[in-house]
């Protein structure tokens, strides 16, 4: 469903990513983890069309982002972690302008809409009155999130979505990720949140550097590098060991 | 997918940024946006109505063509001029890339989008500077009723080179020059499209004099640089002209060209720069420049130095002062909006004083009057910018003043006041002074600047006494509500306005000392007051 084959980006003397390689097979969902700086952002970027790689391919369903960029734009769905709207339109104003970019006339992106709003519990009143610069954080990431699926996408990808949803709605979200790759959707979801990625992802992809260090199942991984954590796995491959010692250290230091 | 009919997404595009152009965020209720919106636009439109009364003046005795150009000028000036302070905030929104470029539309569609949008509404602001003039275009020499439609159309091809003009600037910097570079030079691009326009469009003409347009027949071909001109001459091709029209043919074919060749430029040949440009100001958003050097040093010496020091010595006072002088001299938004906005104030007085020259007044009163004119100018740059420096894009970082154990919030203001006046009012000032003197050859334009030293202090006060202000704590949309702003700014200029030509008039008729005197006691007088004002509102918690 997701095929990346050598994806490389270069900001300057800066390599972001690096020959990237990765597979990610039709309903599964991945977790693209990796500290800051690790490129999975901008992987994402590549992936969505947004960012143009120096070198490799990526191909959404078999369609080359890159020299068919249109078709693969319309079979996926993308939530950025800036959870970036149009704040002068209101929250239906951004969706149904967002639906006529796919294609959906109105009368079907109405009904589609109040079924998100039923499931993420957001008013209806709030949709139609109210600008999207006058929305909580939690409202906005709603709204982004139901701009990413109104158009049922085959592949979502998705970077820090849970970013500002408060318990319930995350929770709520997980299981509705996991109902869409049983459906046969893709799934790559990007973040910081470990035991989230562990709860959800079938498998994972641990980004440093630019590059692909591991990918597999978080089980498979655990076993294979003697962790008894993803946290761990995660703390070991990327480098960032002692980091229990150096907190406590600086936290004598400031209270002394 | 719904197979029902959807509008392809140009359409939507144009919509969706036609929409973005007209609405803030004031309120939170859309209902009241909506009217404050349409207050807004309504006196901007009123007001360009009233401008445009201004060259009909012209009408009488004049042929078709050289009003034509006339009305070219002032529209290119006008409209134009307002469109370069739009588009650079419409065309390089930061956080577009994550908004739109995943989605299925090309970074060309939206470059059409937008310019079609801006061209819409520079077009709209054209109609109404324009209104006047159709009609008493029918009056001047060799005008047929086809004057009307033939201005109409001109009008819009004008409107469109304009639109088309700025969309090619911005595009060719953004496909030669680097993403860091990108940022800074956008403001200063800006600046100098808004000071381009008011030469090219308002400027040019009235120092060339009317009669200047018979050169034309004699062949200066010179006159061929100007723009309005180009309109102009299809206005009287299509319209009827006393004037041989072998000789407007190269003008009128001149126009059609430039505007083919712009549009095809900015929207196809560099076109595809545009998508890279959006995506490398989203790139960079976080980074602004990578630098090694620690920043700001300079500025934290200088405000412990006197007389910096001396002035402010509330350490808030102090903070808020280096807060907007950092956003004054670095963020983007800022220098987007305001010194667009600014340039023209300092430019407009100096090419008066040159043209002025021209009018056979003595270099006395020449200087007088200018002096008088500049004063209006300078009093809309402590309101314009102390405007602007309330609202911004990290309008939500405000949250840290209000939860901060700050007894009130005037130090804020008058920190970020004192930043205004030193880092930009009294430079200004001094800038177009200089300026002025040596463009005089007279050190009188000195002596004619200490009214405005006495009141541009005086005058950064207003916005606080009008309500509370913190810098940088209201969304970037609120500074697009005009209603409100155009009031402030009129008012502010007719008392800039009164000052100014007291001045000139005592100086005139030799009591310019004792005004000086007078006018010292009255700011010193009504900055106490405002200051009391200001010290009884007292602090609203943040909406949100």
């Amino acid at each position: 469903m997701i095929s990346i084959q050598g994806l490389t980006k270069h900001f300057g003397t800066q390599t972001a990513v690096d020959h990237l390689t990765l597979e990610v097979p039709p309903g599964m969902i991945v977790g693209l983890l990796g500290p800051n700086g690790a490129g999975k952002t901008t992987t994402l970027k590549m992936i969505t069309g947004m960012l143009q790689p120096d070198a490799g391919t990526a191909l959404i369903c078999g369609v080359n982002v890159v020299t068919q960029p249109l078709e693969a734009k319309r079979l996926m769905g993308f939530v950025p972690d800036s959870g970036a709207v149009y704040e002068s339109l209101t929250g239906l104003e951004f969706l149904l302008m967002i639906g006529a970019l796919y294609g959906i006339h109105e009368d079907v992106a109405r009904p589609r809409i109040r079924q998100f709003l039923d499931f993420f519990e957001l008013d209806e009143q709030t949709l139609t009155s109210k600008l999207l610069g006058a929305y909580s954080k939690g409202m906005r990431r709603k709204v982004v999130i139901t701009a990413a699926l109104l158009h049922t996408p085959k592949v979502v990808l998705l970077d820090e979505p849970l970013d500002g949803l408060d318990a319930n709605a995350a929770v709520g979200f997980k299981a509705l990720l996991e109902t869409l790759a049983r459906e046969g959707k893709t799934i790559v979801y990007s973040s910081h949140v470990l035991d989230v990625v562990e709860r959800v992802c079938d498998r994972v992809a641990i980004m440093a550097q630019g590059k692909l260090v591991v990918e597999g199942t978080p089980a498979d991984l655990q076993h294979e590098h003697g962790a008894d954590t993803l946290e761990q796995l995660f703390t070991r491959l990327t480098g960032l060991s002692g980091l229990e010692a150096r907190a406590e250290s600086f936290a004598k230091n400031l209270l002394s | 997918m719904s197979t029902a009919v959807v509008p392809p997404p140009d359409k939507v595009l144009c919509a969706l940024f036609w929409k973005l152009l007209f609405r803030g965020r004031v309120a939170q209720q859309m209902g009241a946006q909506k009217t404050g919106r349409q207050i807004g636009l309504g006196i901007t439109l009123l007001i360009y109505a009233l401008i445009g009364n201004i060259p009909t003046a012209f009408a009488v005795n004049a042929d078709s063509f050289v009003f034509a150009s006339v009305l070219h000028g002032f529209t290119f000036s006008f409209a134009s001029l307002t469109l370069a302070s739009n588009a650079g905030t419409m065309l390089f929104m930061k956080e577009e890339a994550e908004i739109l470029l995943h989605r299925p539309v090309t970074p060309h569609q939206m470059l059409r989008a937008k310019c079609a949008v801006l061209a819409g509404f520079a077009l709209l602001l054209a109609l109404a500077l324009n209104l006047a003039g159709l009609i008493a275009g029918l009056f001047t020499k060799g005008a047929t009723w086809r004057f009307i439609p033939a201005h109409l159309l001109s009008m819009a091809l004008l409107m469109l080179f304009s639109a088309a003009s700025i969309v090619l600037v911005y595009n060719a910097c953004l496909k030669w020059f680097g993403r860091e570079r990108f940022d800074n030079l956008l403001a200063s691009l800006q600046s100098l499209l808004a000071i381009l326009m008011i030469l090219s469009g308002q400027i040019m003409p009235r120092m060339l004099g009317l009669d200047t347009f018979k050169h034309l027949e004699n062949g200066g071909v010179w006159l061929l640089a100007l723009p309005p001109v180009w309109f102009g001459a299809l206005d009287a091709l299509i319209g009827g002209t006393s004037f041989n029209s072998s000789t407007l043919w190269p003008p009128a074919a001149l126009g059609l060209l430039a505007t083919g060749l712009t549009s095809w430029l900015a929207l196809e040949k560099l076109g595809s720069a545009y998508g890279q440009g959006l995506m490398n100001l989203n790139e960079s958003s976080g980074t602004v420049k990578d630098s090694k050097k620690p920043r700001g040093r300079w500025l934290d010496a200088l405000v412990k130095l006197p007389p910096l020091s001396w002035w402010l010595r509330d350490p808030v006072e102090r903070h808020a002062f280096k807060l907007t002088a950092a956003y004054l001299m670095r963020d983007r938004e800022v220098k987007l909006r305001l010194y667009p906005g600014i340039a023209p104030m300092l430019i407009m007085p100096i090419f008066m004083t040159f043209t002025g020259g021209r009018g056979g007044k003595s270099a006395f009163d020449a200087t007088t009057m200018l002096q008088g004119f500049a004063t209006c100018f300078l009093g809309m740059v402590p309101m314009q910018a102390m405007m602007f420096l309330g609202c911004s894009e990290h309008w939500r970082a405000s949250a840290f003043f209000h939860t901060a154990p700050l007894p009130h919030w005037t130090p804020l203001f008058h920190g970020s006041r004192k930043a205004v006046l030193a880092c930009l009012t009294f430079p200004v000032l001094i800038l177009q002074t200089a300026i002025l003197c040596g463009m005089q050859r007279s050190p009188a334009p000195l002596t004619l600047s200490l009214p405005a030293v006495l009141f541009l202090p005086a005058f950064s006060l207003v916005t606080g006494v009008i309500q509370q202000w913190l810098p940088l704590s209201k969304p970037s949309e609120e500074v697009k509500n005009t209603a409100s702003g155009c009031l402030m700014m009129a008012g502010t200029m007719a008392a800039a306005g009164i000052v100014g030509g007291l001045a000139s008039w005592m100086w005139h008729i030799g009591y310019f000392w004792p005004f000086l005197v007078i006018e010292a006691v009255v700011m010193f007088g009504a900055s106490f007051l405002m200051k009391h004002l200001m010290r009884d509102t007292p602090w609203v918690a943040m909406k949100e």
